[in-house]
């Protein structure tokens, strides 16, 4: 039943498409889509491209995609496995946001990071301890894994 | 207490009175018996008045034996001869085999008189033995001994001898002055000549305890009788606690000491004082020192529960037999103490009002302060101890027998009103059942009682708060160290596992000076969680904890009862009827303007104790649960909770409760209904609302409020789940199943939350199965020397590997469970499956599976050992497509699943079909028949649809619901946001999000407007398109014609 809708998210995207990130379906399949994410340039993560992995479920748009990072990316919300800390990716989802909408919530979710509820406590403790050691290791890994 | 007085003034004013003491009467225990039986004995002897001071007797003429017969000793020469042989001293001063009293005689010979021995001079002599001779030897001793040797002498007078009344007189005062001196043994040591052979009296009461026991009864006797058995008990008892404290299980000379205070307290004088003992309950006691502070501390202490016992109980490593035989004997041992302990106890309640306010206030003031054991991070350091709170529970508990077991009547004795009089339990900050904190206050500043609550209702309120924080207390602590234990086994692992890879020597020194420690705290660890296992296995004292759980629910089903009838007449519940008003069972607000009074103002540890208790002890082999026939009385309770969501709010303590129904409802391993079976659908109250109290918690589980909320609502759906699936079993509740759908509101609510997990819970089992399977596949190809295909090294992929194989187990078994369920319930009631607002989803879910199954990614699910995961490829499919069966006689589900343009595909039906045909036996010929059927009859229906929608062309923006980009055909309009959206979206939201999804404010389906305006103008627009497309096909026939 959702066939309709991301169409016209898909078609939306590529009307107007966001400065920051880009988005679309991997191969044919309308309800698998890959995504990038320019790293903010007042962020440590500058300069780095982040591809993300976008799963639409099948009561979309009534509950959320399934958005996780393929890229590595060192940030107090966003572990190992690419999973993604992010209210409207949880509990806060409402069926009148979008792919193109939660894209932008993660950029700015690297600009500013939200170390009062983190999904890597270490790294939520540097952070909050020592902000230029985590704006050092941040810069590092996107050196490493995104440039 | 006049401790404080100079010693001197104490002796002088002792000294007058003990000499100012007659001689009484008093018949003394005439054959040693049992300590116990010995202590029952009760009775305080009077004072009598003194009698008129005998004038001293001249000495009979002395007549010459060896020429007369043998004639009746006279009394004098019985008394002097008896008193030599009972105090081993003689006035004769030819007689070397006795102590000479020298000072006596000179006395005697000095005024004149016969230094014979006799009745009148035994304080004489005694005191000159005692405090001018000196023994050389232990004074107490000495008079145990000759207060022995007069009680023998007693029983050797005969009943016939003329001289009997006079001779006992004699012995009696031996026996008055002996206890009378050994009393002040204890008071006043300083009065003896040998008092440094006295500091160890103490110890010799204890360690000589079977021997001194009937001496020790008569010395408080004695004390109570010379008026000063409070100075006589705070001689002993605080240093006898004292060395207590020193003591433990594995010593056994604890056992003397409880026997020592058992024989105190069974003299009904001291049960009376024993409150008035400094050091009994002093001011000011953090939690954790009672047990070190106060009298009766050290006593409650002692149990193999205490972890210095435990540590050396259960060193080393055991196996299960030899761990078993370890707890059997402390597990007799436990139960022996806790009868001796309640001995005590009883004697103190029993022992007057005075001692036992006293001892109840000394047990609530304890519990007070101890509200932290129930945290999850307290300090043990700050908390009273698991021993000596288990065992005041257990005192508690069987305090409680009388009122709380099964047969008794007495259970309206417990005060309804209780906590308007209470001034024991500190509830200031005690979350209530369905009240705010000041609510709750308000209403007791309102209802304030000054009456006295009765025993009953003291002890009662105080058992269910030591249930909660001392037995409470023990659960949450086993909680950690379980997960404590859990992590130090991993890190041990890692660390040996790093050692004998380690080819380097200094490395594996390294890592030995971090292992010895570690070691040790997991023996530590693992020792005290024995203990506890220990202790919640002892099935004898559990029965007791469980009889007072049932006790305690009958009185809380009392006190919900609006006529505080139960148990005299059954329970009708629900009390309030929301079955047809849906959206007031969550609207918590509403609920506690329903919400029972007094009830709702109790704290909500009654409840919780008694559910963290039932939910832990279920874990148990022997648990107490089982076959217990009280059982119906707490399934009852839990229907009731679950059932008048107006009772309580708290999803957890229901969670616990549902958790607990379903280890009862589990099948047996040798396949035997699960031991609540028979009351779920035996008990009246319980077989006609269980059903829905299930439905409605699945529902209510979605939000906890806790950080957990979103693995509790799984796990408490999968308990609901299994146990619906063993009600299935029973045609009666499947009946009650079906009455429960015709109520469509409620229903829904319910097949929108199992459809929510469902989806959820097999994408993600899927999901995880196909990394399970890629980690697999990389490792086998690296193994065979093959360049790597992912990033991670070997270690990352085995971490990986067990974190996605930990998590297809769990999801995979979750998923399993609720596809059963809804293969059971479509059977069953397949209409209420197919309503509007959840019929697309249903259908997306279904195809999108049956994709997921037989599509052409299938191979990404294939992975080594697949029931290892709970992995059951042809099972998963034949349940799918039984749903689907179950379903195609609905026309809207039909429609549904050809719509659902994202995974539709008769292929996959046809596939499914012939691998069932193959592999799975349990599908028929006809089911197989009925599968390609619905499959052609869903591809009928697509091509009709995309014809329809063909015709339509393009469609204005308007006319598109703004969530589905659909066309509208019920367009109604949000009151708050004023968006035009289909109704059939708008529900579907609904069903799991109460808000307007355009501005997120609180929204009722009720509220919204029907768009009379728009819906005309989808309605015409439809009619102009068909009308276009119907004149436009004609033409197109012309021009046929015209070919």
């Amino acid at each position: 039943m959702s066939t309709k809708r991301i169409n016209k998210e898909l078609a939306d995207l590529g009307r107007d498409p966001p400065s920051s990130c880009s988005a679309g379906p991997v191969g044919d399949d309308l309800y698998h889509w890959q995504a990038s994410i320019m790293g903010p340039p007042d962020s440590p993560y500058a300069g780095g491209v982040f591809f993300l992995n976008i799963h639409i479920p099948t009561d979309y748009p009534f509950k959320p995609p399934k958005v996780t990072f393929t890229t590595k990316i060192y940030h107090p919300n966003i572990n190992g496995n690419g999973t993604i800390c992010l209210d409207i990716l949880g509990d806060l989802w409402s069926p009148a946001l979008t792919i193109s909408k939660v894209l932008l919530s993660i950029c700015s979710l690297l600009t500013d990071a939200n170390p009062d509820d983190p999904l890597v406590p270490e790294i939520a403790h540097i952070y909050k301890t020592d902000r230029s050691k985590y704006e050092a290791t941040a810069k590092e890994w996107t050196r490493k894994y995104a440039i | 207490m006049s401790s404080g007085n100079p010693s001197d003034d104490i002796r002088a004013k002792r000294l007058a009175r003990l000499v100012s003491q007659p001689a009484q009467p008093r018949v003394v225990t005439e054959t040693p018996k049992a300590p116990i039986e010995l202590a029952e004995r009760a009775g305080t002897p009077k004072k009598v008045d003194q009698p008129p001071a005998a004038e001293p007797i001249p000495a009979p003429p002395v007549a010459p034996a060896s020429v007369r017969e043998p004639v009746q000793e006279s009394l004098e020469v019985w008394t002097t001869k008896q008193l030599e042989n009972i105090l081993e001293v003689t006035l004769d001063s030819e007689n070397t085999k006795l102590r000479f009293m020298e000072s006596t005689y000179t006395e005697l010979v000095s005024e004149d008189r016969d230094p014979v021995l006799n009745k009148e001079l035994i304080d004489t002599v005694l005191l000159e033995l005692l405090t001018e001779q000196g023994l050389g030897s232990s004074p107490l001793k000495y008079l145990q001994n000759a207060w022995s040797r007069a009680v023998k002498a007693k029983r050797s007078v005969k009943t016939t001898d003329p001289l009997r009344k006079q001779k006992l007189e004699v012995l009696d005062e031996v026996v008055r002055l002996t206890t009378s001196y050994g009393v002040f043994c204890y008071q006043l040591p300083s009065l003896f000549v040998d008092e440094p052979l006295l500091l160890n009296t103490v110890d010799s009461l204890h360690q000589g305890v079977d021997e001194l026991a009937d001496f020790l009864i008569e010395m408080v006797n004695r004390a109570v009788a010379n008026d000063s058995l409070d100075e006589f008990l705070e001689a002993i008892v605080p240093p006898l606690c004292a060395k207590l404290y020193n003591m433990d299980l594995n010593s056994r000379e604890y056992l003397k000491m409880v026997t020592v205070f058992q024989l105190l307290l069974s003299e009904k004088a001291v049960a009376q004082s024993f409150h008035l003992i400094p050091g009994f309950h002093p001011d000011g006691i953090a939690a954790p020192d009672f047990e070190r502070l106060t009298l009766l501390g050290p006593l409650f202490r002692i149990s193999p529960l205490l972890s210095q016992v435990s540590h050396e109980n259960y060193k080393g490593e055991q196996t299960k037999i030899q761990l078993n035989v370890i707890h059997e004997s402390l597990q007799a041992e436990h139960k022996f103490l806790i009868d001796r302990l309640f001995f005590i106890s009883d004697k103190l309640v029993r022992g007057g009002e005075a001692s036992r306010k006293a001892f109840l206030g000394y047990l609530a003031d304890i519990v007070n302060k101890n509200h932290l054991r129930r945290g999850e991070q307290a300090n043990p350091a700050d908390v009273a101890s698991n021993s000596f709170m288990f065992n005041i529970s257990m005192v508690l508990i069987r305090l409680s027998e009388p009122f709380l077991s099964a047969n008794s009547l007495k259970i309206d004795k417990i005060d309804l009103d209780y906590l308007a009089k209470n001034k024991l339990i500190d509830l200031k900050d005690e979350t209530r059942l369905y009240a705010t904190l000041p609510e709750a206050h308000e209403y007791y500043e309102k209802n304030k009682s000054e009456a006295t609550p009765n025993f009953i209702s003291d002890c009662f309120y105080l058992t269910l708060s030591y249930l909660n924080y001392g037995i409470g207390g023990i659960i949450t602590y086993e909680n950690r160290i379980k997960s404590a234990l859990k992590q130090i086994n991993a890190q041990l692992k890692q660390m040996e596992n790093a050692i004998s890879k380690s080819a380097n020597p200094m490395v594996e020194q390294m890592m030995r000076v971090r292992l010895d420690p570690l070691k040790k705290k997991q023996e530590h660890m693992r020792a005290e969680k024995n203990a506890i296992d220990m202790v919640f296995s002892n099935r004898d004292l559990q029965l007791e904890v469980f009889d007072a759980v049932a006790g305690a629910c009958a009185f809380l089903m009392r006190l919900i009862d609006p006529g505080h009838l139960y148990p005299k007449s059954p329970l009708k519940i629900p009390f309030v009827n929301l079955d047809d008003s849906v959206g007031k069972m969550d609207d918590h607000e509403y609920l506690r303007t329903l919400a029972p009074e007094p009830f709702k103002y109790y704290p909500e540890f009654l409840v919780e104790g008694i559910v963290n208790y039932c939910h832990f002890i279920s874990r148990y082999n022997n648990q107490p649960l089982v076959y217990n026939k009280r059982l119906d009385t707490f399934v009852q309770f839990t229907v009731v909770l679950l059932r008048c969501p107006e009772l309580m709010h708290n999803p957890h303590l229901k969670a616990r409760l549902t958790e607990v129904l379903f280890f009862g409802a589990l099948q047996t391993q040798d396949k035997r209904p699960g031991f609540m079976m028979d009351i779920f659908t035996g008990d009246a109250l319980v077989s006609q609302n269980l059903i829905m109290s299930l439905l409605d918690f699945y529902v209510m589980v979605e939000r906890t409020g806790a950080s957990s909320q979103f693995y509790d609502k799984f796990n408490s759906r999968y308990h609901i789940s299994v146990i619906l699936e063993q009600l299935w079993t029973f045609p009666q509740q499947r009946e009650g199943l079906k009455k429960t759908t015709k109520n469509v509101d409620f229903f829904v609510r319910f097949v929108a939350r199992m459809l929510n997990d469902t989806r959820y819970l097999l994408d993600e089992s899927l999901s995880k199965l196909t990394t399970v399977g890629t980690v697999q596949r990389e490792i086998e190809a690296r193994a065979r020397g093959e360049q790597p295909t992912l990033e991670d090294t070997d270690e990352e992929l085995a971490t990986n590997l067990t974190t996605a194989e930990d998590q297809t187990k769990s999801y995979m078994q979750l998923s399993n469970k609720t596809i059963e369920l809804f293969a059971l319930m479509t059977a069953e009631t397949p209409e209420s499956f197919v309503i509007e607002e959840v019929v697309d989803r249903l259908a997306g879910m279904l195809d999108y599976n049956l994709a997921a199954l037989v599509g052409p990614k299938c191979r990404e699910l294939k992975v080594k050992n697949p029931e290892q995961y709970h992995f059951k490829p042809r099972d998963l499919l034949y349940r799918l497509c039984s749903i689907y069966i179950n379903l195609s006689g609905q026309e809207r589900f039909v429609l549904a699943v050809a719509r659902d343009a994202r995974s539709f595909d008769v292929q996959y039906f046809k596939k499914a079909v012939s691998i069932l045909s193959r592999y799975q036996s349990s599908s028929s010929p006809a089911f197989l028949d009925s599968l390609i059927k619905f499959s052609g009859d869903a591809h009928n229906a697509l091509v009709q649809d995309e014809q329809d929608e063909q015709e339509l062309g393009e469609i204005p923006d308007d006319f598109l619901d703004p969530l589905m980009y659909t066309l509208m055909t019920d367009p109604v309009i949000l009151p708050g946001s004023h968006v035009t959206i289909d109704r059939s979206t708008i529900k579907a939201h609904l069903l799991s999000d109460p808000t307007d999804p355009f501005n997120r404010l609180p929204l009722k389906l009720e509220d919204v407007v029907d768009d009379v305006e728009m819906k005309q103008k989808i309605f015409e627009f439809k009619r102009e398109r068909r009308a276009a497309k119907l004149s436009e096909k004609d033409g197109d026939g012309d021009v046929k014609m015209e070919l």
